[in-house]
């Protein structure tokens, strides 16, 4: 059969260059597709997505810079947990769902759509991206089918009872009104899906033999540029001095990493309740990260809870998890509707320091526990530095906002250690005109390689601009 | 004063004794052999003046309001300044000066001093093209580009991979941006402008993955032109694939490199992401001294010309070191030029970016708007304006459908407009701006660009008229707006109208800024009929053109009249030494 060049595909797509991801593809068209995501260390870099529910309150939740440069999350009343992988993340603010809003207006089309829109970069509704979600753009053109798990972490789903898969609530093929991708709801099912015919990790010859003509190539580049540099002065010879500086920096590696035998990993201890919600998370989290680490899975995806946290009551959910370190917990988590009686509650004319945004903080923070330790696991078995993690939710303030939405990446990838402040004009206390994170997205899906200079919303062109301070997302290899 | 001395001799001596030689000598311009009585009779008569009393209040940020701001100690800059004052009338000159029409800064000349202002304007106009220096030529200096590289733009990058590989790829190398300063030759945001050279890590790993994807997609029937289609690679598949990539043949020690890298894949993931394809070198050799490599000088005409790489033709005349020859090069120019299509597209987005019309391809506007086909028919029409040979008077009076040349096609006034409702600054910016070179600085920081709706004021030019009735709008926008009143009788779709918001458009101008084209102007017919007869226009094209040629802003003034065919002014820039030339 003639092998379908990478252009065809992308054109099958809809994604050549300029094009938004739109298009009603199967995973049986990319069988034959090779996994060539780019390597880092030697290793294929690999991606997960984190979505956590209901955004966060701005003004809570960005770190602080301090006086020498560096970064502390402990005084965000939400980022707080994430403190000991501060120096391995991209905090971003500023970036707002843009794409929600018609040309020259502040209000979104709906405010509900950003749930969709936080990873595809265009939606209709709640229920409806628009485009293809950027992990099903990366497992469509990246990855073979099997080297992809998704799981939920949904206690609505009930996944100690049903063990069904269930549908995502971000995870979009872009295909119409019928488009969710399904998760995995039970971490026993999703540790079979990743370990059926596991055997070995080692590298194979041909990552060995990659990393080394990489390294061949660096050293002529090198070459070239001393050669060039000869007969330039100034300014003129300061642009190569700078892109030889670049190709030194792109060089960076990561130490490599082996899973020799198949992980034991414990995929009971939950009931249908919501006390259980933590051990759901933390199992699903411990399968992903064993995946990703012996290399059965390139591109997961979590999603922690459902939609608007649903009917849960906060309040059990975190006094049952056993490694959560809140204290002092606000009344009002204890409420059997959440969404209702205290997100939607919190106040958008500034009046800070309510019961409600407290509880709301709180319930918030309890999330970032969850990704400290999803981050932890995949650090632990040394997959975290070639791990690009994309962790994001899907409005800013949680009266549905798209705006100044909190983004994160984190592990490899990217330069990290660092606070991107993207251009958030005020207008009113919580509106802004934002930077699109369609950007980021883009940042996201080139740095796999996809030929793409928008996602979604094609009005958004290119990868982030410069922030406030002048800082630019790196890449690095 | 002696900068002016400096310049003349220099301009002589250097003309005549220093310049590398190529196999035609350049003479000296019909400028630099009739103004010297003009530069002579400023730097003698004139130049105390300014720096003694006109820039006391005419310099940036001072009080007097000019087309461009005197520059203490800036004899060449004041020069070219004072020159276009009252479009070159010495009288009225004198006249305002000297209080005898209303000067805010009250007299400044004695009576004597009319004579010294007549001598000057009178050498002047002796000149057989505007004075070189001031807002739009004081860049076009002559002074030779250093040795340098030149990182190939989005379209060359795209267009030589297609060549080389038959595939397709899109880097998004940024283009510059636009640098307003108030008082320099503004810099337009061209894709090929080499301010936006730096190769910072983003651009260096989308570079590196595009090599790799070029590898991975090679196309056979490309790979077995090169010799490549048998692993392993051959030295004569070594030799012609890198030849191509680096537009000039390897050496012998680069051949030897490529041997290291073993496969065919590894071999062009390496050349597409190596210095020597990414960048257009301008350095010369050992041999050449101050003058490119035949080599460079096939690249930079044909990547100039046609945005692609040098064809078998021009690598044929470089092998020979045809190139240096002026005759050879003009020949070889002229047979691109000919080749419609690429040539076109190359020139064209020239004209996209120095109009700034792209925008209108993908601009959201209420009202049913088709940008795909607006921009199209523009594309189309400078098409049109080259192929027939035409001239920037061409450009601007081509009559097409009922609309008056470029500034009345749909794609113009889309692109300069807001998505409800027409916007006469970004018009009038455009115009004075990019077309006439006027100095303008950037709106101030905390600037509001909300229109109020006020009942009483229901067109747009009406709610513009707190720009003149504020004096520090005023300042700038009466430079800006009157060239996009002009234009109120097109809405922000580019269709033609007669109301706005009810009431009956407005489109009378009066243009006094001490222009060759000030007086009143019914409507943008009028101006654009007197804009293209124009010496302000024609300087600022050349000024522009060579930006976009050059990729930097830098410039020697060539000889250019509003009817001088756009296809002959590009042949004699690549016909001047100075095209050739790197030190």
């Amino acid at each position: 059969m003639m092998q379908r060049t990478r252009r065809a595909i992308l054109k099958d797509l809809g994604i050549v260059a300029s094009t938004p991801l739109l298009g009603t593809f199967g995973l049986s068209l990319f069988a034959g597709e090779e996994a060539w995501a780019q390597s880092i260390g030697g290793k294929p870099l690999k991606f997960l997505s984190i979505s956590f529910p209901h955004g966060a309150v701005n003004g809570d939740w960005e770190p602080k810079r301090l006086p020498d440069g560096s970064l502390s999350l402990l005084e965000s009343k939400i980022l707080a947990p994430l403190e000991p992988f501060k120096n391995r993340l991209a905090i971003f603010s500023g970036l707002g769902h843009e794409t929600l809003k018609p040309p020259g207006s502040l209000s979104p089309t709906s405010t509900h759509a950003g749930l969709a829109a936080s990873f595809t970069g265009l939606a209709t509704g709640d229920s409806k991206g628009s485009s293809a979600s950027i992990d099903f753009a990366m497992s469509q053109m990246l990855f073979k089918s099997d080297k992809v798990l998704r799981v939920g972490c949904f206690l609505s789903y009930n996944a100690a009872q049903g063990l069904d898969d269930v549908p995502s609530e971000i995870c979009y093929s872009g295909a119409g009104d019928s488009n969710r991708l399904s998760v995995i709801a039970h971490p026993q099912k999703s540790f079979d899906r990743a370990f059926a015919a596991f055997t070995s990790s080692a590298p194979t010859p041909e990552e060995t033999a990659k990393k080394q003509a990489d390294e061949n190539m660096n050293n002529l580049l090198r070459k070239q540029l001393a050669r060039l540099e000869k007969r330039l002065k100034g300014d003129e010879l300061n642009v190569l001095l700078k892109h030889r500086e670049t190709i030194e920096g792109l060089g960076k590696g990561v130490n490599a990493f082996t899973c020799a035998a198949k992980p034991v990993i414990t995929t009971s201890g939950f009931t249908a309740a919501d006390a259980s919600m933590a051990a759901v998370t933390q199992r699903q989290a411990d399968v992903v990260a064993a995946a990703l680490a012996c290399g059965t899975v390139s591109l997961a995806s979590i999603e922690i809870m459902s939609r608007s946290h649903g009917s849960y009551n906060m309040n059990t959910v975190i006094t049952s998890d056993p490694l959560s370190q809140i204290k002092d917990l606000s009344p009002l988590l204890n409420s059997t509707n959440f969404h209702n009686d205290v997100a939607h509650k919190l106040s958008t004319d500034g009046n800070f320091n309510t019961e409600e945004q407290k509880a709301f903080n709180q319930s918030q923070r309890w999330y970032m526990e969850q990704v400290a330790y999803i981050l932890a696991q995949l650090d632990k078995r040394g997959v975290l530095d070639s791990t690009l993690v994309m962790i994001g939710t899907e409005m800013g303030h949680p009266q549905h906002l798209g705006d100044a939405a909190p983004f994160l990446l984190a592990g490899g990838g990217f330069k990290m250690g660092r606070w991107f402040e993207h251009k958030a004009e005020k207008v009113q206390t919580y509106q802004h005109r934002c930077t699109p994170h369609n950007h980021l997205l883009v940042n996201v899906a080139q740095r796999f390689g996809l030929n793409v200079n928008t996602f979604g919303d094609t009005r958004f062109q290119g990868g982030l601009p410069a922030d406030t301070r002048g800082q630019m997302l790196e890449p690095v290899l | 004063m002696n900068l002016i001395r400096v310049i003349l001799v220099f301009s002589v001596f250097a003309t005549g004794c220093i310049r590398p030689s190529s196999e035609n000598k350049r003479t000296p311009s019909q400028t630099e052999q009739t103004c010297a009585p003009a530069l002579q009779s400023y730097t003698q008569l004139i130049e105390p003046i300014v720096e003694k009393r006109c820039i006391k209040c005419h310099v940036l940020g001072g009080s007097g309001a000019l087309l461009a701001a005197f520059q203490a100690g800036d004899a060449a800059w004041n020069m070219a300044v004072f020159s276009r004052l009252k479009g070159g009338n010495a009288e009225a000159v004198f006249k305002k000066a000297s209080n005898q029409e209303s000067h805010a800064g009250g007299k400044q000349l004695e009576d004597s001093d009319l004579d010294k202002i007549k001598t000057f304007f009178t050498a002047v106009s002796q000149c057989a093209a505007p004075l070189p220096g001031g807002p739009q030529a004081a860049l076009c200096n002559g002074k030779p580009l250093p040795r340098r590289v030149n990182l190939l733009s989005r379209l060359e990058l795209k267009n030589t991979v297609r060549e080389i590989a038959g595939i397709e790829v899109d880097v998004n190398i940024p283009a510059a941006s636009a640098v307003e300063d108030g008082n320099k030759n503004p810099r337009l945001a061209f894709s090929n402008d080499q301010k936006s050279r730096t190769i910072d890590p983003n651009l260096a790993f989308n570079l590196k993955q595009t090599a790799a994807t070029i590898a991975k997609d090679f196309t056979p029937a490309k790979r077995e032109a090169l010799g490549c289609s048998a692993e392993p690679l051959t030295d004569s598949c070594l030799q012609t694939l890198g030849a191509r990539v680096y537009r000039r043949p390897l050496v012998a020690e680069e051949l030897t490199d490529l041997k290291t890298l073993g496969t065919f894949a590894n071999v062009v993931t390496y050349l597409f992401q190596s210095p020597d394809f990414l960048y257009r070198t301008e350095m010369g050799s050992e041999t050449s001294g101050e003058t490119m490599t035949s080599y460079e000088i096939a690249s930079a005409l044909s990547y100039l010309l046609t945005a692609l790489p040098p064809d078998t033709a021009l690598m044929e005349a470089a092998s020979r070191g045809a190139l240096h020859e002026l005759a050879a090069r003009r020949t070889q120019a002229e047979r691109l030029l000919a080749g419609a299509t690429t040539a076109n597209e190359a020139l064209q987005k020239f004209f996209v970016e120095w109009l700034e019309i792209g925008r209108s391809e993908t601009a959201d506007k209420v009202g049913t708007y088709d940008g795909k086909a607006v921009f199209a028919e523009t594309q189309a029409f400078i098409k049109k304006v080259l192929s027939e040979d035409g001239s920037l008077e061409t450009l601007l009076t081509r009559e097409e459908g009922g609309r008056l040349g470029i500034l009345q096609q749909k794609a113009f006034l889309a692109s300069h407009s807001n998505n409800n409702s027409t916007a006469p600054v970004k018009v009038g910016k455009t115009v004075a701006r990019n077309m006439l070179c006027l100095a303008l600085p950037p709106p101030p920081a905390n600037v509001n660009n909300e229109l109020k709706d006020t009942p009483d004021l229901k067109t747009t030019r009406a709610k513009l008229a707190m720009h003149t009735a504020n004096a520090t709008c005023a300042s700038c926008h009466a430079r800006i707006d009157p060239f996009g009143f002009a234009f109120e009788n097109f809405d922000q779709l580019g269709m033609s109208r007669m109301v706005d918001n009810g009431e009956p458009v407005n489109t009378r101008v009066e243009i006094a800024l001490g222009l060759s084209i000030d007086k009143a102007y019914e409507s943008s017919d009028d101006l654009i009929r007197s804009m293209s007869q124009s010496q302000e226009l024609t300087a600022c094209f050349d000024s522009f053109f060579q930006q976009y040629a050059y990729g930097t802003l830098s410039c020697e003034a060539q000889t250019l009249n509003p009817n001088t065919s756009i296809r002959e002014y590009i042949l004699n820039l690549i016909s001047s030494d100075r095209f050739i030339t790197r030190i």
